[in-house]
């Protein structure tokens, strides 16, 4: 039983790692973003057969700093949104989650593009999550302690690539979705979610966040100059993968930059469920063509946003 | 299988085949209400959802001892909420934890994260700990491979079950989860019904009646 306990499928770092995580790290406010972290991984090679395209199976030996959430329940009776495409017509089929540390509700939005969700429960930490990483980018809501009937407006949900379009993990180098350019290092242990995706859904797929329009899960207090979203959702990657963007802002040679990236689940290790965490400094390159990632990385696909220093 | 829990068996199907929509995969037929058992010893009804009333019994297909066992489908076993039925207590079932999981549900996922050493730690007690998975991350019916992999991401020691027609649905409707349900194994009565991972109430609920 012990063998067998060691031949953990992936996704989800064991209790009593997660334990030892969390008796050492960050402790947030319910409603705070996380700071700080620049997430280089503690280190250790792959152990798992990942580190290639498709690879699941195994441990991360990379576990984030983890996150200890003090969050009250909060009182729901419901919350729903508009959603709606970049033009701003209705969305019928987009599915949404009410979920809490303790609890998630699923909705789908109706032909009208309402997706309303009813609870009549209190949830802790509860956040409104849209999309669910298959044909639309999940993103979150962290939802405010009042009132207990909540209408967040119109959402733009964002439609992902195909998963034809999308690139293949390679075992090491660099794979370029859209905007988005990872870099893994030899030997990187690449852990996919397994209990969501199969395996001819393992491609990286990318799209920019409408920052104007999306300011529900991006909040504008961070500061973001972009922010886009990725899939596979949740795909671990230790070490953490070097991120490079395009610097379509033009900002000047040598700028310094930070990348943060979102917490969608409640396990999350890398980012407060809902919030948003540092893991990376960047850089504008010598020639002024790209922001990279200078220390630190991406070490989970999630919702990534970068701002200047 | 009691009239109540067929028709409910039945509603949850019809249910969830209305919500998930023409693409909603077939469930095999063998994989339907566990595909059937008797349980000639289990108590007669009424029976009910709610606490303080009597559970149904229900059939799954699961695995009893995933951590000792192959994960492969063909080694699925009928698991039944009368084999923890236990009124004399010579069995040394105490209590029953019945735990409902789908993937999309990343509370689910959190709970089940700790469940073997929380089984571990109880069954010696007399708790015996039964999952049911019920749906896939696109909602659509939980599958035998889904199982699979549920077992050994979280290497579970305890029972797991697939419950692809929402036989559970008698006591949580399909947009929530996760729902736990701490039944007497002397009565197979509901003593604690509640949605969402709990622990604060949950153990100290468990340590208590075990106590008793």
């Amino acid at each position: 039983m012990v063998a067998l306990r060691t031949l953990r499928s992936l996704v989800l770092v064991s209790t009593t790692l997660a334990s030892a995580a969390c008796a050492s790290t960050p402790t947030i406010d319910a409603g705070a973003a996380g700071t700080g972290g620049a997430g280089t991984h503690a280190g250790g090679s792959a152990a798992t057969a990942g580190g290639n395209a498709g690879g699941a199976g195994g441990t991360n030996t990379c576990p984030g700093p983890g996150y200890h959430v003090d969050a009250s329940a909060i009182a729901l009776v419901s919350v729903g949104a508009l959603i709606t495409d970049s033009a701003q017509a209705p969305l019928a089929g987009v599915p949404v989650q009410v979920c809490g540390l303790d609890v998630c509700f699923y909705g789908t939005s109706a032909a009208s593009g309402r997706a309303d969700v009813s609870l009549n429960m209190s949830l802790e930490r509860p956040a409104y999550k849209y999309g669910d990483g298959f044909d639309y980018a999940k993103l979150a809501v962290l939802l405010p302690t009042t009132p207990a009937s909540q209408d967040l407006g119109s959402i733009v949900a964002l439609r992902l690539p195909s998963y034809a379009e999308g690139s293949a993990f390679p075992a090491s180098g660099s794979v370029t979705q859209g905007k988005v350019t990872l870099t893994l290092q030899a030997g990187t242990s690449v852990v996919h979610d397994v209990l969501t995706y199969s395996a001819d859904q393992l491609v990286l797929r990318a799209i920019e966040i409408p920052l104007g329009d999306s300011t529900q899960a991006v909040d504008p207090s961070l500061g973001f100059a972009r922010a886009y979203a990725v899939a596979p959702v949740a795909t671990t990657f230790c070490p953490s993968a070097a991120l490079s963007l395009p610097n379509t802002d033009g900002w000047a040679a040598g700028s310094e930059a930070e990348i943060w990236i979102q917490g969608l689940e409640v396990d999350e290790e890398y980012a407060p469920y809902a919030a948003w965490a540092k893991v990376a400094d960047a850089e504008v390159s010598a020639d002024g063509s790209a922001i990279q990632t200078t220390s630190g990385g991406i070490p989970i696909l999630s919702a990534i946003g970068v701002r200047k220093k | 299988m009691s009239t109540l829990a067929r028709a409910a068996s039945l509603f949850s199907l019809l249910a969830l085949s209305a919500a998930c929509g023409s693409n909603t995969p077939k469930i095999p037929p063998e994989l339907l209400a566990g595909g059937g058992c008797t349980a000639p010893e289990y108590p007669n009804g009424p029976f009910g959802a709610e606490t303080g009333q009597v559970l149904a019994n229900a059939c799954f297909q699961g695995f009893r001892q995933p951590a000792q066992e192959s994960h492969d489908p063909s080694s699925l076993e009928t698991l039944a909420f009368s084999d923890y039925y236990d009124p004399t207590g010579s069995r040394g079932v105490k209590l029953i934890l019945i735990d409902t999981a789908a993937i999309w549900c990343s509370a689910c996922r959190t709970e089940h994260q700790t469940l073997s050493a929380k089984n571990d730690q109880y069954s010696p007690l007399g708790l015996r700990i039964l999952g049911t998975l019920f749906q896939d991350a696109a909602r659509n019916p939980a599958s035998p491979d889904n199982l699979k992999t549920w077992v050994e991401t979280f290497d579970s020691d305890y029972a797991m079950a697939l419950d692809p027609d929402y036989q559970m649905g008698s006591y949580a409707p399909a947009e929530t989860a996760p729902l736990n349900l701490v039944v007497d194994a002397r009565t197979m009565t509901i003593e604690l019904k509640q949605l969402g991972d709990q622990d604060s109430v949950l153990w100290p609920f468990i340590d208590a009646a075990l106590a008793q």
